[in-house]
């Protein structure tokens, strides 16, 4: 290696190691400690940390709630990122077409994403109050039935993928519309005379052109929703019954409800585990389409 | 019948600004027209308002016998190759060629055989299965020519399509390309601002300035007669020499005075611009027309050398005469001198041009 290459790699990590070192101290630590109690016997009684080998894993397997969680986790985040893809490409498509007040819409957009989501969590609770929520005040002044939106075990998912759509689609036009915007023009024109009408563009340029950003915001969007608590945890607690008990939620209650910290480690590291595989598993796609 | 006409079409951006202002041009059917022009010249701007990809604010265009003004470039049958080749990147050569026959709902057996008779006439055999980004400038041109043949259009519209290549290839493509209009013999509207390629591939010009017609004609009859300074300074590099002069006597002793070169005009040329010695005008000469030595319609004219460019088959000279007027030759290749030499060049007055200092316009021209 030449002395250039040397001190360009040496200088390259000296820019690097603060931002390292800040990373492994809040980031590495915590996550190697949670590591050591999901394979200890460590719990909030008896705190000793006492090496189990994977006897947590192997516990947590073992329990139908554990995979109640996990395929609710699936289902959840799939149908939400679905639903935020959607109609995220279609308001971005939309905004594509605007001249007139584009930065405004563009303002109200993301203002969603602008909100913690527990504030938004609070605020929908009141929306969605059983008896006084303005949503079910509404649909008894129109003389329609009134829904217990969070209370009802069979729509309470629903509910919550819902307002989890209304929050996380800004961020995904927010991506989109750039991506949108570093489209070439070019092979729009030679479309236009190609014969190609708008939806023929769409399907056979768009698309396609747009693969790389939307699979980053499958992926971030995937990663946002296999980790959401805050809303389950302010609008339905896991509940009714287990019906919108996400993974994360059954390791925090698993942690801090049932004082089993190993167990809630070991279910919380599953989860890692998923979402690594998973942001893997894209890279590994995209990387083999530009291939 | 493919002629295009375009009849007093113009692209009003508001404002009082015109990409196009008011252009009628006739291109026949199965010519190779050549629009050329400097940067914003509306060149581009008029390709594009034939192909439908530019709005027309004013006036008509015609292909065949069809107006056109009002369709959208899909159902103008035109194909058009753009100056950045404007592939699709995500799909292989094949599918680049097949995008626009799929549209239109040729079937897949005409489609397959359109492909593989474009591939095989711009070789491009070998490469129908990559990407557009596997390949070289000059495949991906043929792929851009390719999808425009195998469309079968009335039209071809080029936008300056040779302009990413490099020398070599692009005087190689500039040949393929006439063949291939001869071989076709569709009608092609070709944009350059390159006079070489203009003079080489067209069977007429059409030299733009400001979003306006300066001339149309055949290649060497706009060279010859050019009908202003500006076509005259165009279409030849180096420019031709323009110098201020003035004109006495009559149609048997015309005596010219342009800064440097004095004397009488030769019979013909005495004859010619007889009416010119009222008033201000511009000698205009071509570089290839001050020569190295002197003959029966010369006039001398003397300067220090200040260019020198020996190009191996001729030379190009440029000298400055004392009165501060630059003057280039071009000259064979054992006429050169060292750089500030002091060398004496002579004019070939029975090639001048003689223009009129108010307006630009050519003498001749006129009547």
């Amino acid at each position: 290696m030449s002395v250039i290459a040397r001190n360009r790699i040496r200088a390259g990590w000296g820019f690097a190691a603060p931002g390292l070192a800040m990373l492994a101290l809040v980031m590495g630590i915590p996550l190697f400690y949670a590591l050591a109690i999901s394979l200890s016997t460590m719990t909030m009684i008896r705190p000793e940390l006492n090496l189990a080998g994977l006897a947590n894993f192997a516990k947590i397997m073992s329990e139908p709630l554990f995979w109640h969680s996990l395929l609710l986790t699936l289902r959840y985040s799939v149908a939400a990122v679905i639903g935020e893809f959607i109609i995220g490409l279609g308001i971005a498509l939309m905004l594509r077409q605007v001249i007139a007040m584009r930065g405004f819409y563009f303002a109200v957009l993301t203002l969603p994403m602008a909100m913690s989501p527990v504030a938004v969590a609070l605020i929908w609770r009141m929306l969605l109050q059983p008896n006084l929520g303005i949503i079910n005040q509404s649909l008894a002044a129109m003389g329609l039935p009134m829904v217990d939106w969070l209370g009802d075990s069979s729509i309470a998912l629903s509910t919550l993928i819902s307002i989890d759509i209304w929050q996380q689609t800004s961020f995904v036009v927010l991506l989109l519309s750039a991506g949108l915007a570093s489209l070439p023009r070019e092979p729009y024109e030679a479309a236009e005379v190609d014969g190609a009408g708008p939806f023929a563009q769409f399907w056979y340029i768009t698309l396609p052109l747009l693969r790389p950003v939307s699979a980053i915001a499958i992926v971030i969007q995937l990663i946002n929703e296999f980790r959401t608590y805050d809303l389950i945890y302010v609008l339905t607690k896991g509940g009714p019954g287990v019906s919108t008990e996400l993974l994360s939620f059954f390791a925090y209650k698993r942690a801090f409800q049932g004082l089993q910290i190993n167990e809630g480690s070991a279910a919380a590291f599953l989860l890692l585990l998923i979402i690594l595989v998973i942001t893997v598993f894209f890279f590994w796609l995209l990387e083999r389409r530009k291939a | 019948m493919t002629a295009i006409t375009l009849d007093s079409i113009s692209r009003d951006y508001g404002s009082g600004l015109y990409g196009v202002r008011d252009v009628s041009l006739t291109i026949d059917e199965g010519e190779f027209m050549v629009l050329l022009g400097p940067s914003g010249c509306g060149k581009s701007t008029t390709l594009r308002m034939i192909a439908g990809l530019e709005e027309i604010t004013a006036g008509r265009i015609r292909i065949g016998a069809r107006d056109v003004t009002e369709l959208p470039p899909r159902d103008r049958n035109v194909a058009v190759v753009f100056q950045s080749y404007a592939l699709y990147p995500h799909m292989s050569v094949r599918e680049n060629m097949r995008f626009g026959m799929k549209m239109r709902g040729t079937p897949v057996a005409e489609q397959d055989r359109r492909i593989a008779e474009a591939a095989s006439i711009l070789g491009l055999e070998p490469y129908l299965d990559r990407k557009p980004g596997a390949l070289s400038g000059g495949q991906r041109q043929r792929v851009a020519l390719g999808r425009a043949m195998v469309r079968e259009p009335d039209v071809f519209l080029m936008d300056e399509p040779l302009s990413n290549l490099d020398a070599k290839l692009r005087g190689e493509m500039r040949q393929e390309l006439v063949k291939l209009h001869r071989r076709l013999g569709k009608t092609m509207v070709f944009v350059t601002h390159d006079h070489v390629e203009a003079m080489t591939m067209g069977d007429r010009i059409c030299i733009m300035r400001d979003g306006h017609i300066e001339q149309v004609g055949p290649p060497l009859e706009v060279y010859a007669n050019p009908a202003n300074t500006f076509v005259a300074q165009f279409l030849a590099s180096p420019a031709m020499n323009l110098i201020p002069a003035s004109l006495a006597g009559d149609a048997t002793r015309l005596t010219l005075k342009a800064g440097p070169i004095s004397g009488d005009l030769p019979p013909a040329q005495a004859a010619l611009y007889t009416k010119a010695a009222q008033e201000p005008a511009i000698l205009g000469l071509r570089a290839e027309d001050v020569l190295s030595e002197p003959t029966a319609s010369t006039l001398p004219v003397a300067g220090k050398v200040i260019v020198r460019e020996a190009l191996g088959a001729e030379n190009l000279i440029g000298i400055e005469t004392a009165e501060g007027i630059a003057l280039s030759a071009r000259t064979g290749r054992d006429f050169l001198p060292a750089f500030g030499d002091q060398v004496t060049l002579h004019a070939d007055m029975a090639r001048m041009h003689l223009f009129r200092a108010s307006d630009g316009k050519a003498w001749s021209r006129q009547g």
